[in-house]
């Protein structure tokens, strides 16, 4: 498999890609294709619980709009053939509906992958490769590094507000809860200051200065080129 | 002898004007070590952001004979950088690695150089193991030691500690103070920890209220029970008999 975050991560995106001109009624390809990001999911042995939950927070937004499609759309027969050895007549709708969800179930396993097997830092990198914007990339990792510092805080109000509250009305225990809400803003804020002081003072100027401290191997490239023409024979091929 | 900093007239106030510092005035040389003493409240912070031109203030501020203002604060900033209080706040990246070299790679450095400095710095800090650990998963005193590493891949001469040992236990405390010792270059050190100021500095700048109270020699002024307790500050223990 390639271990080269970069070479990843622009295999996955061609990948999406491919997944994305490939036509409606081409289902047996998007099949295969389905197949063998399975294939690759298990490979890299990445646990189904965390498949299933990531699927399980994207697929609703995905069947809202291709059940969308359902109904509204045209009404005529497509003739879908599959491996050229089997040819059904199906409800253009119904085609539709079938690949645009496969097409997301698909691009959503190759993301599960790439953050399953990638750190967030060569994320940040290859999305600067990319020519993402400066500040949401600062953003999304200065989110990522102070998460857990504040579920910390909030965990330590939470202790002590439990040593001297004992229950009460809903609308004190409402009060309560908004107070904390507050003074974490409050908090949140003044750290922010803090950490932009520390950043300034190290010479941030707005653009976030990471090494890539892996080194390209000539196995990843080997790799990347292997499964880079696989896809492409399935989908020029088959 | 050389100077490394030199206040005059430094005067700040907050906007909603709840604190000001007024008329600071002093001087520290090259290679000396200077410890900020003053009980909470007393303006030590707000000097120091000063100093770094986080905050501004009016007055004149010198590091290394060149003039704090707009155009030099990044050749100020090589000279001189800041530990700050919360390892937390100084410590924003997803790995060790990337914290050091974080300023390193903002001064220009090219990888190797990077590399390279941030290697010496966490060996400096006896945190070289830690490298590709995320910063949340260290305990308070290795975040410490991280947060000074953050600093010395810079290579600045002059470091401000502020508050280096709060909330550290005795064994974390002695190392830092070691590494505070180890540091060839200028250092400030602002604490309530008089133990500490008395080992590691020769002179020692009193405040309160936004104001400076006395400098002197640390005998002068750590051993003075009467100008330490009217500034609500002790005696340093060590000092006891």
């Amino acid at each position: 498999m390639i271990k080269n975050n970069f070479l990843k991560f622009i295999f996955i995106i061609i990948f999406i890609l491919i997944i994305l001109l490939i036509k409606r009624e081409d289902l047996d390809k998007l099949f295969v294709y389905f197949l063998l990001v399975v294939l690759i999911l298990y490979i890299n042995r990445i646990k189904f619980n965390k498949i299933f939950k990531k699927i399980l927070s994207i697929i609703p937004f995905a069947l809202i709009f291709s059940l969308s499609l359902l109904l509204i759309g045209r009404n005529s027969i497509l003739s879908i053939s599959f491996f050229n050895l089997l040819e059904i007549s199906m409800n253009y709708n119904l085609v539709n509906f079938i690949s645009i969800l496969l097409k997301s179930i698909i691009s959503i396993l190759l993301l599960v992958f790439l953050i399953e097997t990638s750190d967030i830092a060569s994320l940040i990198i290859n999305f600067k490769f990319l020519k993402f914007p400066k500040v949401l990339l600062s953003t999304t990792l200065l989110i990522y590094r102070y998460f857990y510092t504040l579920i910390d805080e909030i965990k330590r109000m939470e202790i002590a507000r439990d040593l001297r509250y004992f229950g009460g009305y809903l609308l004190r225990q409402i009060k309560v809860f908004s107070n904390i809400i507050g003074v974490l803003l409050i908090r949140s804020i003044e750290r922010s200051e803090r950490v932009y002081y520390a950043m300034k003072l190290r010479g941030y100027d707005g653009d976030l200065k990471i090494i890539q401290a892996e080194n390209f191997e000539l196995k990843d490239f080997i790799n990347f080129f292997i499964l880079l023409s696989i896809i492409l024979i399935i989908g020029i091929y088959l | 002898m050389r100077k490394a900093v030199e206040v005059k007239n430094l005067s700040f106030s907050y906007p909603d004007g709840n604190f000001k510092i007024q008329d600071i005035n002093f001087e520290i040389f090259e290679n000396e070590s200077v410890g900020i003493i003053g009980p909470n409240g007393s303006g030590k912070t707000t000097l120091i952001l000063n100093l770094v031109g986080i905050l501004k203030g009016s007055g004149e501020i010198k590091i290394f004979d060149i003039t704090l203002n707009r155009e030099n604060l990044k050749k100020i900033r090589k000279k001189l950088q800041i530990v700050f209080q919360n390892p937390d706040d100084q410590l924003f990246s997803i790995t060790v690695f990337d914290d050091v070299s974080f300023g390193p790679l903002n001064l220009g450095l090219n990888r190797d150089e990077v590399i390279k400095s941030v290697d010496e710095a966490l060996k400096e800090v006896d945190m070289f193991e830690y490298k590709n650990y995320f910063p949340q998963h260290l305990s308070f005193g290795q975040k410490k030691k991280v947060s000074i590493a953050t600093v010395l891949s810079m290579k600045p001469e002059i470091i401000i500690f502020d508050e280096p040992t709060t909330g550290l236990d005795p064994k974390s405390r002695k190392n830092i103070i070691e590494i505070i010792k180890n540091f060839n270059g200028t250092k400030v050190i602002v604490s309530h920890d008089l133990d500490m100021i008395y080992k590691i500095c020769n002179r020692v700048i009193l405040m309160n209220k936004g104001k400076i109270i006395k400098i002197g020699y640390k005998d002068e002024i750590l051993r003075d029970e009467e100008i330490l307790m009217k500034n609500d500050l002790e005696i340093p223990s060590l000092l006891i008999k």
